[in-house]
């Protein structure tokens, strides 16, 4: 059955022409602001962009046509050089729609669509209305179907909305790094309270022209602006969070200005992503997100994962998540694993890869400041600085291995780490490990250690993941159990 | 633990990577004779200077690998059993690879004319994530290579697998 070529809905026109400005606009800024331009070759300059914009817009809508089949969507597109792009339904990993506040009005919605293959390009629509978006998603429904499972589309088993109240706790925790520099300067402006005062008065010296409280001040307010700005962006892209699972598949639907959504099929997720950062860690609240398998190519906004919980109680999470993901064993893992003095032995190491790395620029500092008599006070800052790094480069290594579980259970593998402080769990099926690692130097032959890297599939990359100091014999029990797989 | 089906990379890779070093070699070296005797006269002192070192600093890495090739080959292995390959390498950093058979998803073989001439292809292993390559295997374990990981990717259709 062949439908008739179809075109966009005219609004997509707007899109077509606002990416036309987009791409010509740094050619207009340098026209525009040439040396020797006049106010009326200025206005032209404006006047023809707007032209050009129109002219590009409508071409590029009237060219761009579009076949919906149950199997396959056939796109057709490009002025000069014309591109057929073929995608057939059961290859599609995630539908994305966008609103920008300015379709709203018209119910339209901006809609990309991913295949898992690394090379393949995506199919974007600039604007589709509701209704071809639901025949679309109805055809891939149906045919990632098994012809087992019922061929209506299901109603939806569970839905999970986010309250105000968590919405507003998650943006305020998302602000963790922020919040340590906040932290941070407060600490330094008690500080100066108390210490001698020739060294501030040195301090103040060196600020020259403003004062040191006069630049806390002025990083206070840079701090609280950024604050804000942090927290409406977080509070604008996951306001009235929704995600829903019909059968096999899931939908999220989130954004107060620009609207979201995204389906996907519970399949082709790879990897369950558990998060916490330090400052959730202290409200006992987590982050899940969803790693997929998706194509790279054309795509703008790098996203690494997807969430599907923005945040919820820790010791809850996994009892919420169970409703949408039926098929996973989710299990918090107890057990600390690692050799014995396994974190003397990473201690050691990140003191002599810290030793290795500083020593030659260390070297060449004090060779110049000997040389060409720098102030002592920059080498006093700079050790200062280069401490507090390396106690909490050691912080870091020592929580990491605290953190670090491994557990088998079926066809699960559930690794806990941690980096830089942040809590990672990832629970991963085995047939989407797609390799694994050991490592080991000969200062770890005697303590039998080993370092194991498991290699998952993240977007079009590769995410690995590493557990350090391992038993020998229980790395390779875990190499065997992910090669023996189906 | 080293599988006991781990066996060398072909005797003639060894040559292949002698052969390499010492082209590389004389390329760098013809470099420094030209920069030296050519340009010595017309460049500006500092910038001659700077590329001398870095030339020999590369050619001294060179020297280096050539000297390690026997180290590298020793301890260079690879494994081949029901559901995966495991490759080997080093002994003071030691490092093992492996790849379930059932997750690989292409395996390209480049063969460069010092690779032809003996008769060796490389091989790169390609997952849905990531890459990794057998520096040269013989043509025709290439060829069993290649036949083995097309049944099993048959096996590995992913939507029949589905749930």
């Amino acid at each position: 059955m062949m439908t008739k070529s179809a075109h966009q809905p005219v609004v997509a026109v707007i899109a077509e022409i606002i990416m036309t400005v987009r791409e010509f606009f740094f050619v207009v800024l340098f026209l525009f602001f040439g040396h020797t331009r006049s106010m009326t070759s200025r206005l032209i300059v404006i006047v023809g962009l707007i032209l050009l914009a129109i002219l590009f817009g409508v071409l590029r809508w009237w060219f761009f046509t579009y076949d919906v089949t149950p199997h396959e969507i056939t796109l057709k597109k490009g002025v000069f050089i014309r591109k057929y792009v073929h995608m057939p339904f059961e290859r599609i990993q995630t539908i994305t729609r966008t609103q920008p506040f300015y379709f709203q009005p018209f119910d339209v919605y901006r809609v990309s669509i991913k295949t898992s293959g690394k090379k393949d390009d995506r199919l974007v629509f600039s604007a589709l209305r509701l209704t071809q978006i639901e025949v679309i998603e109805q055809y891939r429904q149906q045919s990632q179907t098994k012809t087992t499972e019922s061929k209506e589309v299901p109603k939806a088993d569970h839905v999970y909305h986010i309250q105000t109240s968590e919405l507003v706790v998650f943006a305020l925790t998302s602000l963790g790094s922020l919040g340590i520099f906040g932290a941070l300067a407060t600490v330094i402006s008690e500080l100066s309270m108390h210490m001698p005062q020739d060294l501030v008065a040195k301090f103040d010296h060196w600020f020259s022209g403003q004062t040191f409280a006069g630049y806390i001040m002025i990083l206070a307010v840079i701090l609280i602006v950024s604050l804000v700005i942090a927290f409406a962006r977080i509070y604008n892209r996951y306001y009235h969070f929704t995600l829903t699972r019909f059968g096999v598949h899931l939908a999220i639907t989130q954004g107060l200005l620009t609207k979201k959504e995204i389906q996907l099929r519970l399949s082709r997720i790879q990897a369950v992503h558990y998060e916490q950062s330090l400052l959730r860690r202290w409200v006992n609240l987590a982050t899940i997100n969803v790693l997929l398998a998706s194509s790279g190519r054309g795509d703008k906004e790098k996203q690494d994962k997807t969430t599907i919980i923005p945040v919820v109680s820790s010791s809850k999470a996994y009892h919420v998540l169970s409703d949408f993901l039926p098929s996973y064993r989710l299990i918090t893992p107890k057990k600390a694993i690692g050799i014995d003095h396994a974190m003397f032995y990473e201690l050691r190491y990140e003191v002599l890869m810290s030793l290795i790395y500083l020593t030659l620029p260390t070297v060449i500092y004090f060779g110049c400041a000997y040389v060409w008599h720098w102030p002592t006070i920059y080498s006093v800052i700079g050790i200062f600085i280069l401490s507090v790094l390396i106690i909490y480069v050691m912080i870091c290594a020592a929580v990491r291995m605290t953190d670090q579980r491994l557990v088998i259970e079926q066809e699960t593998l559930t690794l806990q780490t941690s980096q830089w402080l942040t809590k990672h769990v990832y629970t991963i099926p085995r047939d989407k490990i797609q390799g694994a690692k050991a490592t080991q130097s000969c200062f770890m032959i005697k303590s039998q250690a080993q370092h194991l890297r498991v290699i998952i599939r993240n977007g079009d990359r590769a995410k690995m993941i590493d557990m350090r100091y391992l038993p020998e014999a229980e790395v390779e029990r875990v190499i065997r159990w992910i090669t023996h797989v189906k | 633990m080293i599988s006991k089906y781990a066996q060398y990379l072909p005797k003639r890779a060894k040559i292949v990577w002698v052969l390499d070093d010492l082209i590389g070699m004389l390329v760098l070296g013809l470099a420094l004779l030209i920069l030296n005797l050519c340009l010595g006269a017309q460049w500006p002192s500092t910038i001659i200077m700077v590329l001398n070192i870095m030339l020999i600093v590369i050619i001294g890495l060179v020297i280096g690998h050539l000297l390690l090739i026997p180290y590298y080959y020793r301890f260079h292995r690879y494994a081949l059993d029901d559901t995966a390959i495991l490759i080997y390498k080093g002994f003071f950093l030691r490092k093992t690879e492996a790849i379930p058979l059932n997750r690989i998803q292409n395996v390209d073989t480049t063969q460069g004319p010092l690779l032809q001439f003996f008769h060796l292809k490389r091989l790169v292993i390609v997952t849905a994530a990531h890459s990794f390559s057998i520096a040269a295997v013989d043509e025709q374990v290439a060829q069993t290579l290649r036949e083995r990981l097309i049944l099993a990717a048959r096996q590995a259709r992913e939507v029949n697998n589905d749930d």
